[in-house]
């Protein structure tokens, strides 16, 4: 009898043990995939943010000091001409929020489209928000839409803030409270063939 | 049994480390994905310190840093590759290195200059009332001559005096009968250039600045190395003064705010520019102190000018525009157009 006792304890415990360990493996794995997206997000929102400031840079390059550089000033797109690469052919290239993305869990990502000569990209990279603004000579933001010649001339730096997610949530899979990991970037770029910049 | 927990014990360890693993992994990963991008940033900002370096050691310098050498720099370096003139274009190559992360600027300016107050005499005063008295050999000529004062150019001649008011004029011409020349000798002028609006530039990039007092044998720069010399007497005229006294040679700018006195030997090449709220100017009776290029005298309350000098010459006020240009070339005061960069 009592050697029955301490089998049936001995499951008991042993079922109590398989269960927590089971417990903190699932929990460890959550935030594994936490640590990964997290990863994978701060990753994306480097590259693009290198991409863009190596894009936006390039505003107006070769372009001609008195042509006309900027072409579409919007707060979600912008076009451009200049070259991307030294002493290159000038190209121009679009930045444009698309539509959303239907293929990822996150319901509030957008495809991120770069347009240039050779054709348009589109990013699958978590972009939630995605906000351009524009500012003069003067360092005054600009209102929008810009749609005259004069006012395109007129932009000397433009602000770009971006805000990514994860595609998959980290927490609350499928369900409405599912939550994704996030990061934002802005950065104020003075292109410096826009002129806007004297030096000394 | 006990081998069986124990072989359970060391898997779910097993497990645990290896998920610990993954994680450490994972955050390490995130580090280095921002650290890079640090070290990328830090570059660029290198990069640009370079540009800014050599574009301050030409202002300064008159000639292009020497290429390629190595600067640290807040814990990383910058490189000035090439920086390239002709006529008043310049091109650089500048390179920024933070850790393994390296950047390049490639770039092409345009040197041009400040704006500079418009001079349209050897004289020209924005000031009334005006207080002007004259002995001596003393002359105020608008004739143009070249930098040193002893040349005629045959072209570009200004009037020799240009005052706030008619009443003004009238009093300057009878001061100095005879000793006014140009084109006209005298006139009432109001476009005068305000000096106001150019002095926060000249104080901030002044070679030399002198505080009241007295100072004696001195050299501002050269012909072809033009300085930009301060003088601050305030504005207690009554009790305090910048005196240059003996030997005193130099070309640029010279801007003097309150009572300013010269005597000797003062030789000035290029603009002067008096500033403040009541300003008064003696040209003493000794020696024979000279300015060549031109004047400017503001004054918020009015001004008072003396201009004396007994000497073999007296005291004399030369319009130069040749001076001028010298001294709107002054180095500090140049900036640069951007006519393409690359980075």
């Amino acid at each position: 009898m009592a050697s029955m006792l301490d089998m049936v304890g001995s499951a008991i415990i042993f079922g109590i043990l398989i269960l927590t360990v089971a417990r903190v493996q699932e929990n460890l794995n959550s935030t594994m995939y936490q640590n990964t997206f997290n990863t994978q997000t701060q990753q994306l929102a480097i590259n693009i943010a290198r991409q863009m400031e190596y894009d936006f840079t390039k505003v107006g390059y070769r372009v001609g000091t008195t042509n006309q550089k900027i072409f579409y000033a919007d707060s979600t797109k912008i076009a451009f001409k200049g070259s991307l690469t030294y002493s290159g052919t000038v190209d121009s290239i679009i930045y444009e929020l698309g539509e959303l993305d239907t293929t990822s869990q996150n319901p509030r990502d957008y495809r991120l489209l770069r347009t240039t000569n050779s054709g348009t990209i589109s990013q699958r990279i978590g972009v939630v928000d995605f906000r351009l603004s524009y500012f003069d000579t003067t360092n005054t933001a600009m209102t929008l839409p810009i749609n005259t010649v004069a006012a395109f001339n007129a932009i000397r730096s433009v602000n770009v803030r971006v805000r990514f997610e994860s595609l998959e949530p980290v927490q609350q899979a499928f369900q409405d409270s599912a939550t994704y990991f996030g990061v934002n970037w802005e950065k104020l770029i003075y292109a410096r063939n826009l002129g806007g910049l004297n030096l000394r | 049994m006990g081998r069986t927990a124990l072989f359970l014990v060391m898997g779910v360890g097993a497990a645990m480390g290896y998920i610990g693993f993954q994680m450490y992994g994972s955050s390490q990963m995130a580090m280095e994905t921002q650290y890079a991008y640090l070290k990328y940033v830090n570059a660029r900002n290198l990069a640009r310190t370079g540009v800014h370096a050599a574009l301050r050691y030409y202002d300064r310098e008159n000639v292009a840093p020497t290429e390629g050498v190595t600067t640290s720099f807040n814990q990383g370096t910058y490189r000035i590759d090439s920086l390239r003139t002709s006529g008043d274009t310049l091109r650089m190559v500048t390179t920024g290195a933070y850790v393994e992360s390296t950047y390049t600027m490639r770039l092409t300016l345009f040197r041009t200059t400040r704006p500079f107050p418009v001079v349209n005499g050897a004289m020209a005063i924005r000031a009334t009332p005006l207080d002007f008295s004259s002995n001596g050999k003393a002359t105020i000529d608008g004739q143009n001559y070249s930098a040193d004062g002893t040349t005629l150019i045959g072209s570009g001649d200004k009037t020799g005096i240009a005052t706030w008011d008619a009443t003004d004029s009238a009093e300057v011409a009878n001061e100095l009968p005879g000793k006014l020349f140009g084109d006209p000798p005298v006139k009432t002028d109001t476009t005068t250039a305000n000096p106001a609006e150019y002095i926060d530039e000249y104080i901030a990039n002044a070679d030399y600045t002198y505080a009241p007092g007295t100072y004696a044998s001195i050299t501002w720069g050269s012909a072809s190395d033009p300085k930009i010399i301060v003088c601050d007497a305030g504005n207690d005229t009554a009790n305090y003064k910048v005196k240059f006294s003996g030997d005193v040679e130099g070309w640029g700018i010279l801007a003097v705010r309150g009572n300013f006195e010269v005597t000797g030997n003062f030789n000035f090449h290029g603009l002067v520019v008096i500033y403040g709220t009541n300003n008064v100017i003696n040209f003493t009776s000794s020696g024979t102190p000279q300015i060549i290029g031109g004047l400017i005298i503001a004054g918020n309350e009015g001004v008072s000018v003396t201009l004396n000098g007994s000497g073999s010459d007296g005291a004399k006020i030369k319009y130069s525009s040749e001076a001028l240009e010298q001294a709107r070339n002054i180095g500090r005061l140049r900036y640069y157009t951007i006519l393409d960069w690359y980075e």
